[in-house]
This record gives structure tokens, sequence and C-alpha cells, in this order.
């Protein structure tokens, strides 16, 4: 029947080796030992390890924490255990960049065009990178996207159509290798009347998540019908909000 | 006094006879064994698999005044 036993070790210098007896079995659930480095050569990280019968090292269980050359440490191994790092609680925020983009009467990127990143508006915690093409390179991680496009029609503007099939932007994953769009289409219920004679203004909002891995790019592109840039019809105010927002990491 | 550390260790490692447990000091660059450190107050707590104790005791020993069954 299975039970637990400890066992006494002799004092010694590492690397200090307990030999499993013949005919046992055992399953080690906790080490515990003084490393005394007094007389230690150099610095060193106190460490478990399995050796099977042939000599192969089968496990190799390093402590996290380095002991300089004349400390000493009592390490406790065991299963499960992790050094707690609440002492030294990280201070780092998320990090973010926002964006605000605008344009005038009439100079709406045309369709199929792409509304290029500039200077962030303000950023944290993170390396961003505008391109020669106006793409966003963040940093590799999971990201949260979140963007906001106000469209305003004023009344010396020609009306939007009453039926416009409407896809304000995408933003796509733009790599050397690959492409991904992630649409962020709408079809928003623009009046054609009354108009001209008031203003009119459309807001969208999307959020999104993107896996990207520190080279991906981050563009936003018009895909909307014409009517967007047509002189006279397009918005006299355009207006685009755009937050890159870091929830994870992955190595 | 000892600065005192915890550190993992693999679950469920059944180790079988002749399979040795090395305390060991390694150098945090090269992974060599750094010579002297001593190596005191060890001990170990094992499941006993079948339950033959007796071949335990006494290599090296068991713990004075510990329980066993």
């Amino acid at each position: 029947m299975p039970a637990d036993v400890p066992i006494a070790l002799p004092v010694g210098n590492a690397p200090l080796e307990y030999q499993v007896p013949n005919a046992t079995e055992v399953v080690p659930k906790a080490v515990n030992a003084v490393f005394d480095g007094t007389s230690a050569s150099g610095s060193f990280v106190p460490t478990v390890e399995f050796v099977s019968d042939g000599g192969i090292v089968v496990a190799r269980v390093p402590c996290s924490t380095t002991v300089a050359a004349g400390g000493s440490a009592e390490v406790t191994f065991a299963p499960f255990l992790r050094p707690d790092n609440a002492a030294t609680p990280s201070t780092s925020w998320p990090a973010w960049v926002l964006f605000t983009l605008g344009w005038g009467p009439n100079n709406f990127p045309a369709t199929g065009s792409e509304l290029p990143f500039t200077t962030p508006r303000a950023s944290f915690g993170g390396t961003f990178t505008v391109d020669g093409s106006g793409h966003l390179i963040v940093p590799r991680g999971l990201w949260l996207l979140y963007s906001s496009m106000q469209l305003e029609w004023e009344a010396v503007d020609s009306p939007p159509p009453a039926a416009t099939t409407y896809s304000a932007y995408d933003i796509g994953a733009v790599s050397p290798v690959s492409s991904v769009v992630l649409p962020l289409a709408g079809t928003p219920a623009l009046p054609g009347t009354p108009f001209p004679g008031g203003a009119v203004t459309w807001y969208t909002d999307y959020i999104l998540w993107a896996m990207m891995d520190g080279t991906d790019a981050l563009r936003i592109r018009n895909d909307s019908d014409s009517a967007l840039n047509a002189t006279g019809a397009g918005p006299a105010v355009a207006q685009l909000e755009f937050l890159a927002l870091q929830i994870g990491t992955f190595s | 006094m000892p600065e005192p550390l915890i550190a993992g260790l693999p679950p469920d490692c059944q180790l079988s006879a002749g399979f040795v447990i090395r305390l060991n000091a390694l150098d945090p660059t090269t992974g060599v064994a750094v010579t002297g450190v001593e190596v005191t107050e060890g001990s170990l707590l094992v499941t006993d698999v079948h339950g033959n104790i007796d071949n335990l005791a006494p290599d090296p020993l068991l713990v004075p005044s510990s329980e066993t069954v």
C-alpha cells in the first residue's frame, strides 16, 4: 500500500544524490534543503534533477532565483509551487494607441483607397509604427480594436443616397505572406429626404479583436460606394477615432 | 539566515529503483555545476508506491522521530 515517507539526506557538497533503492518506486512530493554557498565558486541556481538508472537526466528543475556566491538559500521544491511575485506587482498598464483621423468636404478617400494612419493622438506602453503606406504595426499580442466613424453631411452638400449599401471601411491584417480582412461593414439608414435643407450625421462604431504577430499591419480602407467622395455628394466632415488596446500577449 | 525560496517539481513523476534525485547547484549562465556549495538539512518527502518502506530506510535515513506506516 502506498505510503508517504520522509527521508533525511546527509550533509554533503552539491551535487548531493539520493538513489531509489532496489525493489522500490517513489513519487517525490517535496524536496527541501539548504544550499550553503559560503564557499561557492560563483553564483548558482539551486536545482533538483531526476536522473535515470542509465544516467540520463529526465527532469531538471531549477529554482527561478539565482543565489550569489557567498549566499545561502533554503529551497523547497514541490509540485505546483511557484515563486510569489506579489511583492513586486507589475505597474504596467496595457499598451494602447489612439488615432483621430479627419477629412474635410469632398476629400474623403476614394472607394478602395486606404485611410492612412498618421501620427497617433496618444499612445502608451508599446512601440507603434506607422509605415510608409499608412499602415499601423502594433506589438505582438491579442488586440481589441475599437473604431468610431462620424460622417456629417451639411445642407450645402448633396444628399447621400437613400439606399446606400455602405461598407464604411475595413481593417485588414496585412503581412508579407498573407492578408486577412476583418470586415467592418454596415448598412446605415441614411435619409434621402428631407435633404438638402438640413444636416445629417451618421455614426458607426465597431469593436473587434485581432491576433497580431508583431509584423502584421492594420489598415483602414474605404469600401463604400462612390458617394462618399463624390464631389458635391460627399460628407462635409468625416472623422474617425481608432483605438487599439492590447488585451493579451503570446509567445 | 538562508534566503527562503520555492520552486516547482514535476507532479506524479514515478521514479524506479536506481533512479537518482540529485540536488545540484548550477551556474546560471553555463548550467555547469558550481563547486563549493554545501547541501545541508536536506530532506525528501516521497510516496512509496509499493509500500515496502523497509527498502527506503536506512538509505540514507528516515527523519528521526518521524511517523511512518
